[in-house]
């Protein structure tokens, strides 16, 4: 609370004030009494305000558009955030700064996110600013943060006011740049259905006929036929269906890799998003399951603007997600999350409410068996108690072989074994007092390093935190501090709750990619396979999925497909493409050669990346073709037409038939 | 506002130049005070402009230490005084004497001037402790460093400074000069009525105020700290007693989670999972 300035001056004045006693000086006296009595007043104003404070700073948010206040926002368009900084209570604050925290998926286009100035009932502290979405997803507003001070600067205080709220950014409208089409383009409703479906129903195509049945309506009584057959029979048509259109969107830990927004993910629910759009503006239904390496989420085909909100929704949480794995190192998460949980939880890091005493790291050390990724630090600190044993043992034998030496002239001597006892003792005692001692510094010198002190008091305040926020329990505490691969996951899935990025290893230390999630195919298959019993007639799977190097692993997505082709359904494989990589079938511009060594690897390695993913796309596409089955490239723009540009064919093919 | 333009900018403002008047007006003051206890030397005259010239030194270099050396200046003076016996010359007095007219004029003028160029300094420099994660970038390895660098410094907007503050700063100087006076005036002669040797009776007219004063803080403390926790909420609650609950059983809690990582370590598979 005392800041630096306001210290430096208290000091100061007491000194002053200590002089002036000891001298018996009123002028120094008084003068340092006037300067302490001021400061302390102030510094009780100060404390009355702070404390005064809880509860009663509020901050209220708005989100709007040009129309008005808005719940869900949409990629690509802009949003004005007002926030109204209250305060109930009845004294005043002078000087108060506020700053939003601007959430990672957006970006700030206009006005500022910070003010300053003084609070009191019934006059608030306003700013505004605008925003840009650039991609769906999720977007969370934590709160905003206050920091105050008193107007010399000797005291200082800093809250944050969590007001967390989470909109939706919803996939970009299909027509035209997120434009809600308000002008009416035709007169009448698209067909209902123009996909025939070989059973009964009310279709303009003959399909049987049968014998009359009372009831039937007369006007379906084939006269013709029952005047041939001498009783009455009746017409059925062909039952016409709209085209079926079920939707399969990795979301596995393979698509999430990448910066937010830009990641293959967020194409993926693009496209997902804009055939869902284009199928409910032809009225044909459209199912989406959202699968990872974990279980898949599935929504029955249907129409209707509900639903297709409802696919939205579905979409722009999914679009959220970030990407986790227990290998990754703890060190940059613990960063990035005690950063974040220092300013978005200032009060419940306080040490008053979560302690960490400072003997914590020296006497109560992490055991090495929980430890995820042992430096050899931790092995030493393990091992430190019998390598110190063997070598002071092996030092005692030593000087006691030498002390036996030099008395083994006279063995038999009464005087020479005392002191050969007396020796023997005093080298034991004082190997004894050299253990111990060279233990103590040595944990004190490895435990009682600035950083991994710092880090163990970070990681058991984060820990206690994590266990509150979670509610996982009154043992979580004790776990998070000891089981480095479960604090690396809640470190991960806090985070990524917060909507930070963070860093994730794309290797483990065998060089094995760590996000390839082959769990996935499996998953995929099984839901392919459940689509499949739940399908009418002739439907269309789109499988959105990024199946690029896992040849090994498709053979039970393989049978899947076969399984949706021998019941006549048409499959669609969609893959998304690594951004910064040429797609396939274009061709590398020629260019000139490199400046330098490092230029000159890193466009091999980008080389040496392209060939590979061309390889494994094109033996992708191989595998599927046998089965008749389509594999496309989500590149930009065009998957989403082709998409469409297959239903239409499945419309055809029904006509011709 | 982090630009040294923008603070050049800042301490042109009116809210700036009326601060650096107050200043120079106390600064003057502080001035006309001490050359009156000048008698007839030149050193003495030395002395007595010094913390005026320190203060005056530190306004113009747009220095945080300028309060703290015009009071270093102004109590090297009075203590040089004091000991050489050198008084005022309109001063028949001792120097234990208790109230002076002079001391309230002196002391009004270095409390305005301590007010004035820390508020000064909120404007111009900073107002807020420096934020580690406002630092710029330093430079690389390899790499020169670059002028202009300096640390994202917050000062307080010079369009929220109101005339009423002025009004109240040097309408508030006289009450706390006075009220000094009076807790001088109320403080005793002898702090100690109990047999001590002659030097540490001397040094008792410290100690006593200060284990006083340590005594006021612990009891402020001990109440800020109170009201903190009867203001705790739940989730704050939550946290201090998971504190305590691990903190009581941190053995028993590490002996089952030594057995699940057995457990772990013995799935198929290795490390397992989390």
């Amino acid at each position: 609370m005392l800041t630096g300035r306001g210290l430096w001056f208290l000091l100061f004045s007491l000194a002053m004030l200590a002089a002036g006693l000891r001298a018996q000086n009123t002028t120094l006296g008084v003068l340092s009494l006037t300067l302490v009595l001021w400061f302390f007043w102030q510094w009780l104003l100060f404390c009355l305000r702070v404390h005064g404070l809880a509860g009663r700073l509020h901050a209220a948010r708005q989100v709007r558009d040009e129309r008005g206040l808005v719940d869900n926002l949409w990629a690509g368009q802009s949003f004005q955030v007002n926030v109204q900084l209250q305060l109930r209570g009845p004294l005043g604050l002078p000087y108060v700064k506020v700053a939003d925290r601007l959430p990672f998926a957006v970006d700030q286009v206009h006005g500022t996110t910070e003010r300053e100035g003084a609070v009191s009932r019934g006059e608030p502290l306003e700013l505004s600013y605008r925003f840009h979405c650039a991609a769906p997803g999720l977007v969370r507003f934590e709160g905003v943060s206050v920091q105050l001070a008193d107007l010399q600067g000797f005291f200082y205080h800093a809250t944050f006011l969590a007001e967390p709220r989470v909109l939706r950014v919803l996939p970009p409208l299909a027509d035209a740049r997120g434009h809600v089409p308000a002008v009416k383009r035709h007169n009448m409703l698209p067909l209902l259905g123009v996909h025939r479906h070989r059973r009964p129903g009310s279709g303009s195509e003959l399909l049987d006929l049968r014998d009359y049945i009372p009831g039937d309506p007369p006007k379906t009584i084939a006269w013709k036929p029952s005047a041939r057959r001498d009783k009455l029979m009746t017409k059925e048509f062909e039952s016409e269906v709209p085209v079926r259109c079920t939707l399969f969107v990795d979301t596995s830990n393979s698509v999430r890799v990448g910066p937010p927004g830009r990641n293959a993910l967020t194409r993926l629910v693009e496209i997902a998003a804009g055939v869902a759009q284009a199928s409910a503006g032809a009225r044909d239904l459209t199912g989406l399951c959202l699968f990872d390496e974990q279980g898949a989420a599935e929504v029955r085909p249907a129409r209707g603007a509900r639903h297709l909100v409802q696919l939205i929704n579905r979409l722009a949480d999914a679009a959220g997600k970030s990407p986790s794995t227990g290998e990754a190192s703890m060190r940059p998460l613990l960063r990035v999350a005690y950063g974040l949980a220092m300013e978005v939880y200032p009060r419940l890091m306080r040490p008053d409410v979560n302690r960490s005493p400072w003997w914590l790291p020296w006497l109560w050390p992490q055991p090495l068996y929980t430890v995820g990724k042992p430096r050899k630090t931790d092995y030493v600190n393990h091992w430190l108690f019998l390598i110190l044993l063997v070598l002071w043992g092996t030092a005692l034998g030593w000087l006691v072989l030498g002390v036996e030496r030099a008395f083994r002239a006279n063995p038999w001597s009464l005087a020479s074994w005392f002191w050969r006892a007396f020796f023997d003792l005093g080298l034991l005692a004082a190997a004894g007092a050299g253990f111990y001692v060279s233990l103590m510094l040595l944990r004190a010198y490895l435990l009682f390093m600035p950083v991994r002190r710092r880090l163990f008091h970070r990681r058991k305040r984060l820990a206690a935190l994590l266990g509150a926020y979670y509610a996982l329990g009154p043992g979580a505490l004790g776990v998070l501090l000891e089981d480095d691969e479960h604090f690396i996951h809640y470190l991960q899935r806090f985070l990524s709750d917060h909507q930070v990025p963070y860093p994730v290893p794309l290797y483990d230390r065998r060089g094995r990619y760590l996000f390839a999630a082959p769990g996935k195919v499996e998953v995929l298959a099984s839901a392919l396979v459940r689509a499949v019993g739940k399908g009418h007639d002739n439907e269309l799977f789109v499988l959105m999925a990024d199946l690029l190097e896992l040849e090994d692993h498709l053979a039970p997505l393989l049978r899947s497909v076969k399984v949706a082709r021998g019941r006549h359904h048409e499959v669609l494989v969609i893959c998304p493409w690594p951004p910064g990589i040429l797609p396939p079938g274009e061709e590398p511009a020629r260019r000139s050669p490199a400046r330098d060594a490092r230029a000159a690897l890193k466009r091999k390695v980008l080389e040496t990346t392209t060939s590979r993913f061309h390889r494994a796309y094109h033996q992708l596409r191989r595998t599927f073709a046998r089965l008749g089955v389509h594999l496309l490239c989500a590149r930009e723009g065009e998957p989403a037409r082709l998409i469409r540009e297959r239903i239409d064919q499945l419309r055809l093919a029904g006509k011709r038939r | 506002m982090s630009s040294t333009t923008d603070r050049a900018r800042a301490g042109s403002t009116v809210a700036a130049r009326v601060y650096g008047l107050i200043c120079l007006v106390a600064l003057f003051v502080i001035l006309l005070e001490e050359m009156a206890q000048v008698r007839e030397s030149a050193y003495l005259l030395l002395l007595a402009v010094l913390p005026s010239l320190a203060g005056g030194l530190g306004l113009v270099t747009r220095s945080n230490l300028a309060s703290l050396l015009l009071l270093v200046a102004l109590a090297g003076r009075i203590i040089i005084y004091q000991a050489k016996g050198w008084l005022p010359w309109y001063a028949g007095r001792t120097a234990a004497a208790r109230f002076q007219a002079s001391d309230l004029l002196l002391c009004s003028a270095v409390l305005a001037f301590v007010i004035a160029h820390y508020r000064l300094m909120g404007l111009v420099q900073t107002i807020f402790p420096r934020d580690p994660r406002r630092q710029p970038a330093g430079p690389r390895r390899g790499e020169m460093p670059l002028r202009g660098t300096e640390p994202d410094l917050q000062p307080r907007s010079a369009e929220l400074v109101q005339p009423l503050e002025w009004a109240f700063l040097i309408m508030g100087l006289p009450v706390w000069v006075i009220l000094a006076q009076l807790v001088w005036r109320a403080l005793p002669g002898q702090w100690t009525y109990l047999e001590m040797p002659d030097w540490l009776l001397k040094w008792t007219v410290v100690i006593t105020p200060a284990w006083l004063l340590a005594a006021i803080l612990i009891f402020a403390a001990a109440f800020f700290g109170y009201w903190g926790r009867r203001n705790m909420t739940a989730a704050e609650g939550h946290i201090a007693l998971q504190d305590d609950l691990w903190h009581e059983t941190r053995r028993e809690q590490r002996w089952v989670g030594r057995w699940l990582a057995w457990a772990r370590l013995r799935r198929p598979g290795g490390g397992g999972s989390s």
